[in-house]
């Protein structure tokens, strides 16, 4: 048998089937997915210790009240950030530049919202609330502070993202990649806020 | 093959006698109602959150799947003569 023979003639490329969404946006999606489950996971375990509390005393005797409302003004601040980063999009799709601003005003909002939760913490410390203070305690700063991380990684991503934008080197895909983390980030807080703060 | 039937024999004899019987926590469920509630729900919560989000994407890409051949459909198929 000749070589010629063994050779298979294929005309032109095989079709590829069409890809709805680009790696890096895929990536980040099945990465909330999984965290999304982790704070489920969270979500879980404080309701059910919650509901074991002795006489439905929740916080535990001794141990402070979390600051509900003054909250309520980061978790709007967090919010409103969401929704600018959404508007930036839409002017990202126009005209790129034009995104940099809405962008920077998302990012700032972010910082505001995980300083003030850093001053928060100082002064529950100084109340005495500690991780190893009580359940209560140690659900608190497992819980919130999982979602410092992850916002303080999305500050740093979507800060390097609105460098690339100011430079005009931002591709779509990786401002999508951003903000499907940032929304993450977002979404996920009023629920947390509501279990844990209320 | 002697040897894994072997292997196979020793693991399995110390999976079924080492382990002693597990007992089920004697506190989780004779509180309250609230907390025989709170186990339910968030098993619910847990069963189901990872089935709507993959389910949810699922959906999802068959919606856009179908526009996409929709849009390939509606395209006029462009003809070479030779």
């Amino acid at each position: 048998m000749s070589a010629k023979s063994d050779t298979i003639d294929m005309p032109g490329r095989p079709a590829r089937s069409p890809k709805l969404l680009p790696n890096g946006v895929m990536g980040m999606v099945i990465a909330v997915f999984t965290e999304t489950m982790l704070f489920a996971g969270f979500i879980s375990a404080h309701e059910i210790v919650r509901s074991q509390s002795i006489a439905e005393m929740w916080p535990p005797y001794g141990q402070p009240r979390l600051p509900f409302g003054a909250t309520a003004l980061n978790t709007g601040a967090l919010l409103l950030s969401g929704i600018v980063l959404f508007a930036a999009h839409r002017l990202f799709l126009k005209d790129s530049q034009r995104a940099v601003t809405p962008t920077l005003i998302a990012l700032l909002l972010g910082t505001f919202f995980v300083s003030a939760q850093g001053m928060e913490w100082i002064a529950l410390i100084g109340e005495g609330l500690t991780v190893t203070s009580s359940t209560y305690g140690s659900f608190f700063y497992v819980i919130i502070g999982a979602h410092a991380i992850h916002a303080i990684g999305a500050i740093l991503a979507l800060a390097w993202a609105w460098f690339r934008l100011r430079s005009g080197r931002l591709t779509s895909t990786e401002f999508v990649t951003v903000q499907v983390f940032w929304y993450f980030v977002v979404l996920v807080w009023p629920f947390l806020y509501l279990q844990v703060y209320l | 093959m002697k040897q894994a039937l072997i292997i196979a024999l020793i693991t399995t004899s110390l999976s079924l006698g080492l382990p002693e019987a597990a007992h089920a926590c004697p506190v989780c469920f004779d509180a309250n109602g609230e907390v025989r509630w709170a186990f339910i729900v968030t098993t619910a919560f847990l069963t189901f959150l990872p089935l709507a989000m993959v389910g949810g994407v699922g959906l999802w890409m068959r919606k856009e799947f179908k526009k996409m051949k929709e849009t390939e459909d509606a395209t006029p198929e462009v003809r070479f003569d030779e």
